[in-house]
């Protein structure tokens, strides 16, 4: 009777592993989704909105913020997206700062040593405009998921942009300097 | 004797066992880990996308609204795809397969080409049906 019991233990033994295996492979391979691809191409698209037409402010990144916003709703993706953009306005600086994290933002910008804090609302934009900056002052960007310190030129268009994309529990950071 | 007779055949049906327990061990691994899921082939396909605006060709094409010419750059073997763009508004325009089993879909957004004009491309594939 000894042979019998050996074959009943094997077979419950190969039962048990392959009722295992899908839990295991998870581990191994975890699938890989989509968010990593489209997080890379927002990464080199943004800086594109600013290029095409830099005479438009930051109406069409505005613009662009919200358009990938409901279409990564579409995928079930939530997709916050912080940026600040400055121009210079005669020897000074504007700061535009565009908070679209799905949440009211308390920013904190500081331009050398002049701070300025505000509390900015969902989809909406701030103007700040600072003067006598130097040619390369040195910007420091606070707000709830990050603080950035950027080194940025007072005679170009400078941009620094926050990216962040969740489903379930996947999440993807991406932050763009340009 | 019997009881000798009843033993060999024990034995036989115990490798006989052993056998299907290996096929099924080797079964299952080689099923496990050679299984590209469908995700991963999404994610090539969306490959296809970046090479295309890494040549400079989707960009142009996605402005004017040509479907046909982005479609006529890809070819993946042993695949059949579709592609439409749809603009800012979501108005598409473009191919869509029909009602078929495992349809990948991949998208890439874009800008525009020389103004703001932001266009979702997207990519259907399917597999040739044999």
């Amino acid at each position: 009777m000894k042979g019998q019991f050996f074959i009943l233990g094997a077979i419950l033994l190969s039962v048990m592993f392959f009722i295992g295996i899908p839990s295991a492979v998870n581990l191994v391979t975890p699938d890989v989704s989509d968010m990593e691809y489209l997080s890379e191409n927002m990464v080199r698209e943004i800086p594109v909105v600013i290029n095409l037409e830099p005479s438009a402010g930051t109406s069409h990144l505005e613009d662009f913020s919200l358009f990938l916003r409901s279409k990564m709703a579409e995928r079930n993706i939530n997709l916050s997206i912080f940026w600040v953009y400055s121009e210079p306005s005669g020897t000074d600086m504007v700061l535009t700062t565009g908070n679209y994290m799905g949440t009211e933002e308390s920013v904190i910008l500081t331009l050398n040593s002049e701070e300025r804090s505000f509390t900015l609302s969902d989809s909406s934009t701030n103007q700040e405009t600072f003067g006598g900056t130097g040619s390369s002052p040195t910007l420091e960007v606070g707000f709830s998921a990050a603080k950035k310190t950027l080194n940025i030129k007072r005679d170009k268009h400078n941009m620094f942009c926050y990216l962040s994309l969740s489903r379930g529990n996947e999440l993807i950071t991406r932050e763009i300097v340009a | 004797m019997l009881v000798l007779g009843m033993k060999g055949y024990i034995h036989m049906l115990e490798v006989v066992f052993a056998g299907l327990i290996l096929v099924m061990f080797l079964l299952g691994i080689a099923a496990t880990f050679n299984r590209a899921t469908s995700s991963d082939i999404g994610l090539r396909f969306s490959d296809v996308l970046v090479e295309l605006d890494d040549m400079q060709i989707l960009r142009g094409l996605a402005d004017s609204n040509d479907y046909s010419g982005i479609e006529s750059e890809i070819s993946i073997l042993g695949f059949e795809d579709a592609v439409e763009i749809c603009n800012r508004n979501g108005n598409c325009i473009g191919n869509r397969p029909g009602m078929r089993d495992n349809v990948w879909v991949s998208s890439h957004f874009l800008a525009g080409l020389d103004s703001y004009s932001p266009r979702e491309v997207r990519l259907y594939v399917w597999r040739v049906s044999s």
